[in-house]
């Protein structure tokens, strides 16, 4: 178990420095520089070049990155906001795309967990009509035309929300985007509760317990519902992380101050330092929430395998 | 499994109730939108619009426009200039404090001035100190040849206030209207560490307004009003919510549903709001124009007949009506209406025809010029290559198609790039023929003629004599002439423009929209940025 985590351990840890090394080759390949402005002459964009270390090769760049990374600093803005630390902005930022996500998680989960589950209970027709709508359309189009759709619809034409984040009323400047974010968790987590409760129904366990006598609802909630649970849990994992770095286009369009808003301004104005930054937090994000997962499944069922030989 | 949820609960909550912040009437503040987040909330920073439009509600220099369009002293009483136009000697308004009740005194110039000159602070805009002013040393101090003590400013005591240049600048007073030239408290900038500018609790207002909401790349800024401001009295709005949003129409959807108070409109959104009688065009000063790269890399622009048949084949006044529409007038000439004014007050660019006779549309005597250039050179037709930003794809296939037709044999090769990639290649002289535009920094001519001299940065136009009659106007002598020095820069045009140096296309105004409730939105001369003393708004 050991051999294997640490496997894995080493293994995320040379992604991440492959990533690291790809984008940053990426960015030099780009043209401009994040300095590119009509009003500063050649010598001004050389002082300002040998003031962040970007006159330096590529190569020597890198490594003095990857050192201060490690030390946890990582770096400042260029252009976005001159040396302000990467660290601070992010800090600042990542609450609110972290209550934001959380919200749209929250609310998938549990109205995702109630559609799947009656659906898979109560075989009724229309409920397995409007189920297969719902989380057909939470799965085929993208959380951001829901937004779009929302804004106009109960901002601008029913004025019922606000259309922006406003920070004189979070809650309520919140809703739309965090239910446009959630309706995608929902069908994820429809479609899992639905397949896996089915699953559970017609396990032997369930059927020995109705021959037990137990009635219908006690089976349901002491063994269907906690059986069909964890293959539900682990999936919303991986879509929680999902959540917190795919919500660029939902922030930008509420301009919600999170994270995503900083990705999408960096990539516009050549903002290397925070694009690495950012890019390195979301794989670290990625990479550590898969390797728990991995973990977590040899750890709750020891029939996976691990390096592929039987123990 | 009682205490987890007690656990999980607990954590609802505190998520929850840290969203729930004082409640604020939004309906009796100023609500406006902005396209970007600001740069920062450090002035000496400030290179871009947005962050302009920050800094103007908190920060506040020794002269501003006042809502008339007048030019007169803020946080400045007066001010003596030596007889070499060299010494500016400013006396500071009595009784100045900061946000936070301490003293503002001269010696919050001095710092202010050199953290701004600083090359570690590393400022985008010392082009204001260098190029745009020469500031006694500021140059020097920047390569690191000199230290910061070194520079040309200093407080005899703590109502006066001096600056050294090493050029005679006309309009110095005018430039120090950018907010870069805000003072800095000193003690304050120290406390914060390496943190000032970073947050509302890292900058000290000394304008109309308190930062009281800010956090790097802000998504809403918030502002009250400034209780030490001298003129707290000519404030009218309690507070001011400036919002950013990057989509024009989500802007718009905002301002309609009446959240938004103030927006600016730009581009296809203007037809949209073209018949709003909400629309205000405020006059503007950035001109769009051709660069014609004149360095020898295509001998064919150094030729006069053809550079006059371009000029000539391009109909403007189509473009600004057809393509454009609100806010936009067609350009034969550099300078803008209403951009600088003669010393009797009549506007200095009251004729914009003065130049139709080398750049009005007009087909046939094109055709003339370019046969003539043609056989000059000895040739039948050739290709230029057309770079531009690649959102201003509309006018530049307007201007190919018009320069194609009136002018046989001649291809335009048209190519969009973005912004970064535009500057980089007019930094490196690199390209044929550019859409360009610009936005000046200060209220006289010369930031528009500077854009030709030989060693500007584009470096498109190479003239001695351009270059000659540019110096004259910033000689000491000049500058104690205004009448005399006006002469000498209508000259500067003059060379350019019947040398068809340059090709003006259009300028633009600002289109913005603003709800009835609100008065008294104004921008500078320069068309850059905002006035904000006498904006108010009225409930409702």
């Amino acid at each position: 178990m050991a051999r294997y985590i640490g496997k894995r351990i080493l293994i995320a840890i040379v992604t991440i420095l492959v990533i690291l090394f790809i984008l940053f080759l990426l960015l030099q390949l780009m043209p401009g520089s994040p300095f590119n402005d009509e009003k500063l002459s050649a010598e001004q964009i050389a002082v300002l070049k040998e003031k962040y270390g970007l006159d330096k090769p590529v190569v020597v760049q890198f490594l003095t990155y990857v050192k201060n990374m490690l030390k946890g600093d990582l770096g400042v803005s260029y252009a976005l906001s001159p040396d302000t630390p990467i660290t601070d902005l992010i800090a600042n930022r990542f609450p609110v795309t972290l209550k934001i996500g959380f919200f749209g998680m929250l609310l998938g989960t549990l109205t995702g967990m109630l559609l799947g589950f009656l659906t898979a209970f109560f075989k009724n027709k229309v409920l397995n009509v409007f189920y297969n709508i719902l989380t057909l359309l939470g799965v085929a189009v993208p959380s951001y035309l829901f937004a779009m759709c929302f804004s106009y619809f109960l901002g601008y034409r029913g004025k019922l929300f606000p259309l922006l984040y406003d920070f004189r009323s979070p809650i309520s400047s919140s809703i739309m985007a965090v239910v446009a974010m959630s309706l995608g968790v929902m069908a994820v987590i429809a479609r899992f509760s639905k397949a896996e409760a089915s699953d559970v129904m017609k396990s032997d366990y369930v059927l020995f317990a109705k021959c037990q006598g137990l009635s219908n609802t006690t089976t349901i909630l002491r063994y269907v519902l906690k059986n069909s649970m964890m293959p539900v849990i682990t999936v919303m994992a991986s879509l929680l992380v999902g959540l917190l770095t795919g919500s660029l286009v939902i922030e930008q369009m509420f301009s919600i101050p999170g994270v995503g808003g900083l990705l999408t301004n960096a990539i516009a104005v050549n903002d290397y330092s925070v694009v690495i930054a950012l890019s390195f937090v979301y794989s670290v994000l990625y990479i550590v929430v898969m390797l728990i997962l991995d973990i977590m499944y040899c750890v709750i069922d020891p029939r996976v395998r691990l390096g592929g030989k039987p123990e | 499994m009682r205490k987890i949820s007690f656990y999980l609960l607990g954590f609802l909550l505190a998520i929850i109730l840290s969203g729930c912040s004082g409640k604020i009437d939004a309906s009796k503040e100023l609500n406006m939108a902005i396209s970007g987040s600001p740069l920062s909330a450090d002035p000496v920073m400030l290179y871009d619009g947005n962050t302009g439009i920050m800094c103007k509600f908190f920060c506040s220099t020794l002269y501003e426009y006042n809502n008339k369009k007048e030019l007169k002293p803020a946080l400045a009483e007066s001010y003596e200039v030596s007889e070499d136009g060299l010494t500016y000697t400013f006396h500071i308004k009595e009784g100045l404090k900061w946000s936070d009740g301490r003293p503002l005194t001269a010696e919050d110039f001095v710092f202010g001035f050199r953290r701004f000159s600083d090359p570690n602070v590393g400022s985008n805009a010392v082009y204001l100190i260098t190029d745009c002013c020469k500031l006694k040393n500021a140059e020097k101090i920047l390569a690191g040849e000199l230290p910061l003590s070194e520079l040309g400013v200093s407080a005899p005591d703590n109502l006066t206030f001096i600056v050294e240049l090493e050029e005679p600048c006309t309009y110095f007073t005018d430039l120090l209207t950018n907010n870069n030239f805000t003072p800095c408290n000193e003690d304050f900038y120290h406390s914060k560490g390496n943190k000032y500018g970073s947050s509302h609790d890292a900058v000290l207002s000394c304008g109309p307004y308190i930062l009281d909401r800010y956090e790097p790349l802000a998504t809403q800024i918030h502002f009250v009003k400034n209780p030490y401001y001298y003129d707290s009295d000519s404030i009218l709005l309690s507070g001011v919510n400036i919002q950013v949003i990057a989509n024009q129409q989500q802007a718009l959807m905002c301002y309609e549903t009446g959240a938004i108070d103030i927006m600016e409109v730009k581009g296809e959104l203007l037809e949209l709001t073209d018949d709003d009688p909400e629309l205000n065009i405020l006059p503007g000063a950035s001109l769009y124009f051709l660069f014609l790269n004149q360095n020898g890399s295509r001998p064919e622009l150094m030729n006069k007949n053809i550079r006059m048949a371009i000029s000539k084949s391009i109909d403007r006044q189509d473009i600004t009506d057809n393509l454009l529409r609100s806010g936009f007038s067609p350009m034969t000439r550099i300078i803008p209406p209403g951009f600088y004014f003669e010393t009797d007050g009549t506007d200095y660019a009251i004729d914009q025809h003065l130049y139709d006779e080398y750049a009005i549309y007009d087909p046939d005597t094109a055709l003339t010029y370019w046969k003539q250039g043609l056989s000059e050179l000895g040739v039948s037709s050739m290709t230029f290559e057309l770079i531009f930003n690649s959102d201003k794809i509309t006018e530049c296939e307007a201007i190919a198609a018009q320069l194609e037709r009136n002018l046989p044999g001649l291809h335009i090769e048209l190519l969009g790039v973005p912004f970064k990639e535009r500057s980089a290649r007019r930094a490196k002289g690199e390209y044929e023929i550019m859409l360009s535009n610009w936005f000046p920094d200060y209220s006289d001519p010369t930031s528009f003629y500077a854009l030709y001299l030989s060693n500007a940065t584009a470096k498109s136009y190479h003239n001695p004599e351009y270059d000659e009659a540019y110096d004259k106007t910033c000689t000491t002598e000049m500058s104690k002439n205004a009448y005399e020095r006006n002469k000498l820069l209508h000259k500067v045009e003059d060379i350019i423009m019947e040398d068809a140096g340059t090709v003006p296309i259009y300028t633009t105004g600002n289109t913005y929209l603003i709800r009835s409730n609100v008065s008294g939105f104004q921008t500078p001369p320069t068309g850059t940025g905002i006035i904000i003393t006498g904006l108010s708004k009225e409930e409702g």
